[in-house]
């Protein structure tokens, strides 16, 4: 037969590519059967067994760092190999370890099952991994919606709570409704290049320069702005982190968010720079006698996602909900990194995807503590908290100071990367202007955003206490608090140590 | 005259619109999945078309059989949550539903 | 010949009539239980667009999967949960005009879009069988996605058992 020709051979070479995947699914699998064959109390087992799993994959995904592979993609061309999505993939599998870790800690999910649980959010991981390395659109919708359809299940999993159901829900039907207008874009994309290889577009579609592209464009980032929960496609973020169980919130504020910003480099980078694919054109898209620079579009909907976010955040009094317009407000700083994209601002946005995901995924331990303790969200009855859980309050204060960006917290490196990557980019173009004009108001938003961080704080330690809780501290919630804390510090007092190993990561794709 | 590429997207335009439409106005969760499910055959016809008319291979034929494949599972999932949602609230007030505590 | 060529264009501008005066229906019924059944038409006429274009193996996909499959579980949804339902989504008239116009709107933009006519041309091509063309590639260059998918499934049957289950194990 002609057409089995070469399989054999590439098959082998292509499968250790994706080892760190093969791992996850390979647990997903041995998590069902654990959860068929062990009845009765299996939830510290498998949650034991999930860990190692994705230990698993974190080593397999070292193994393929350390040794690259000689190709540079892999599934006849469906997938990229490089250092860039390993480190992308480095990100998801360390915040679900943490997640998971968080999931333990909480009391939502233990009282239903946990074996469907973990094949879920590693279902999750393991579509993230291959959305950030998707070179086809085929693929790349594929992990799309299976991030989406295990993240709507996770969303709705504490099913008794009638806030979790209508997070659920909501998140599916305007998720659905996203990904069915992208896939509308995609098809025009498709129809205008005759291809569904999002690097072989370029070539295609930079002398169309015209209204058609410039739509199904908009319509593919309806898609992806959905997931990174980026203004005017926010709309369900805040009703879903405060819906869903506090686990579930911190992993999609973290990974799922991060995946959509890899997914758009997936996207922007061959089509709107020359970054990765040498001499390559950038498109221009013409509207009449209007040039429209995907720039000025990511500068638009960055000023609005931060603003919008910071300013709904300053009268929120669920604390779930607060971090969740934070959380928008956070998308819209990296989003300035997008409106750069060059060298330096794929090395701050990497370096911020690190220390978010300490920071944020810190933030949400906290509101599951906070909520073990109090059963209430409602920040005003946290009141004098700092007496009887002094640890709790200092954790917190260093998370929501670091969330700030001010030193001498981790938060303020990748806020400062990210400022000077825009800084630089107006120093070095004649529209200097535009770029000086998102540096400030980023850094007035940043102004903003202490009052709400600072805010939670002054209530906690400065009011009165109205009763006492009487719920004891453990020490494991030290231990785990630590080690938020520990890496904000270490990212901020060591931080070049990291930054070295995104320099590398961002030179391996960059021709 | 001949039936066109030109034909075929202009249906699909038309069905893309109407779904929109349902998703923009339907209140009702099933009102909107329904308009969902025309978004998505807007795209399925764009993509056949096109597959037809602007390409050498069938690749978009295949996007369209993995479309229709994500379409099941979406559907269903949303049944479960749209049935779990309803057993819930029958055990609970139904007025204190699509209402989240600010 | 011609006589083909007509054959054609009579059942395109039939199929036509059915999915859009269907799909009309689909959205601006006030029962969601008709539109669902109007759905029905739009899904089965999309089968015949397929047919016209060459695609012989998505037409019956389309039939089986989605018109037997997908609105089953749709009616499934509207029949089990008929009167919450109801009772949570009464639409208002207001959004309903409001969406028809920007709806409208944006129609008129994908006329333009269209009528532009940038795609990509190739030399046409044969009326030709697919369904061997459609494994061989489900099985060589699209067999990441092809086992992707089987996870995807595995999961979506898992969430949603999990989710319809009353009683829970412990």
């Amino acid at each position: 037969m002609q057409w089995t020709s070469g399989i054999i051979e590439q098959l082998p070479r292509d499968l250790s590519t994706i080892a760190p995947e093969i791992a996850l699914v390979i647990t997903i699998l041995a998590l069902i059967l654990i959860d068929l064959l062990m009845r009765g109390e299996v939830s510290f087992s498998i949650s034991f067994f999930a860990i190692i799993g994705v230990f698993i994959s974190l080593h397999l995904l070292f193994n393929a760092f350390y040794n690259p592979a000689p190709s540079r993609t892999a599934f006849w061309g469906l997938l990229a190999v490089d250092k860039f999505t390993l480190f992308l993939k480095l990100i998801f599998l360390l915040s679900t370890f943490l997640v998971i870790l968080l999931t333990l800690q909480s009391n939502l999910i233990y009282p239903y099952r946990v074996g469907e649980y973990y094949t879920l959010l590693l279902t999750a991981t393991m579509a993230m991994c291959f959305l950030v390395s998707a070179r086809n659109f085929i693929l790349f919708y594929l992990a799309l919606e299976t991030l989406s359809i295990s993240s709507y299940v996770l969303a709705t999993y504490t099913k008794r709570d009638v806030f979790s159901t209508e997070a659920g829900l909501k998140y599916l039907i305007y998720g659905a409704a996203a990904s069915a207008v992208m896939l509308f874009g995609i098809s025009y994309l498709y129809g205008l290049t005759g291809t569904l290889d999002i690097t072989a577009w370029v070539n295609v579609l930079t002398p169309v320069t015209s209204l058609t592209v410039l739509l199904a464009l908009l319509l593919v980032f309806v898609g992806i702005a959905f997931k990174i929960s980026a203004v005017p496609f926010h709309f369900w973020a805040p009703d879903v982190y405060q819906g869903a169980p506090t686990p579930i919130t911190a992993y999609l504020s973290v990974a799922s968010k991060i995946a959509g910003f890899g997914a758009l480099f997936r996207v922007s980078l061959p089509l709107f720079t020359d970054l990765i694919i040498p001499g390559s054109k950038k498109i221009l898209l013409m509207l009449g006698p209007y040039h429209f620079q995907f720039a000025t579009f990511f500068w638009i909907i960055s000023v609005i996602t931060m603003t919008f976010g910071n300013l709904v955040a300053l009268r929120q009094n669920n604390l779930k909900r607060l971090l969740a317009y934070s959380s928008i407000a956070h998308a819209g700083y990296i989003l300035m990194g997008m409106t750069v994209l060059d060298a330096a601002a794929l090395k701050a946005m990497l370096f911020y995807f690190l220390i978010y995901m300490f920071m944020n995924i810190g933030a949400f331990y906290c509101a599951i503590v906070l909520e073990n303790k109090t059963r209430i969200g409602d920040i005003t009855h946290y009141k004098g908290i700092v007496n009887e859980y002094p640890y709790l309050v200092v954790g917190f204060g260093v998370i929501l100071f670091s969330l700030t960006g001010i030193p001498p917290f981790g938060g303020f490196i990748g806020k400062y990367l990210l400022f000077a990557a825009v800084v630089n980019k107006a120093l070095s173009t004649p529209h200097a202007m535009f770029y000086f004009s998102l540096a400030i108001i980023g850094v007035l938003n940043s102004v903003i955003s202490l009052y709400y961080y600072v805010r939670i704080l002054k209530i906690m330690v400065l009011e009165s206490p109205a009763k006492k809780i009487g719920v004891p501290w453990t020490p494991v919630e030290s231990l785990l608090i630590a080690i938020f804390v520990i890496a904000i510090f270490y990212l901020f007092v060591l931080w070049t140590q990291p930054y070295v190993l995104i320099e590398n990561v961002v030179k391996s794709i960059i021709v | 005259m001949t039936v066109g590429l030109i034909h075929y997207l202009i249906v699909a335009a038309i069905l893309f619109v109407l779904g929109l439409i349902a998703i923009i106005s339907r209140r009702n969760a099933v009102g909107v999945l329904i308009g969902v499910e025309l978004v998505l055959n807007a795209a399925n016809l764009n993509f056949v078309a096109f597959s037809r008319y602007a390409e050498r291979g069938i690749e978009g034929q295949i996007f369209v059989i993995f479309i229709i494949l994500l379409a099941a599972c979406e559907v269903a999932v949303a049944l479960a949550i749209v049935i779990n949602l309803f057993a819930n609230l029958g055990a609970i007030d139904v007025d204190r539903a699509g209402r989240m505590k600010r | 010949m011609a006589g083909k060529e007509i054959a054609i264009i009579i059942v395109f501008y039939v199929t036509c009539g059915v999915v859009v005066i269907s799909a009309l229906i689909a959205v601006f019924a006030r029962s969601v239980i008709n539109a669902a059944f109007a759905l029905f038409f739009t899904l089965c006429g999309m089968a015949g667009f397929y047919f016209l274009l060459s695609a012989d193996f998505l037409a019956i996909v389309q039939i089986v999967v989605y018109a037997g499959g997908i609105l089953v579980l749709l009616l499934f949804g509207i029949l089990l949960t008929h009167r919450t339902l109801e009772e949570l989504g009464i639409e208002k008239r207001t959004t309903y005009i409001a969406g028809t116009i920007a709806g409208l709107a944006f129609y008129l933009i994908l006329i333009f879009i269209i009528a532009q006519g940038l795609w990509h041309q190739i030399p046409p091509k044969p009326m030709a069988p697919t369904t061997a063309t459609i494994g061989r590639l489900l099985l060589t260059k699209y067999l990441l996605p092809f086992e992707i998918s089987s996870v995807t499934l595995l999961a979506a049957l898992i969430g949603s058992a999990y989710l319809v289950r009353r009683k829970e194990g412990k």
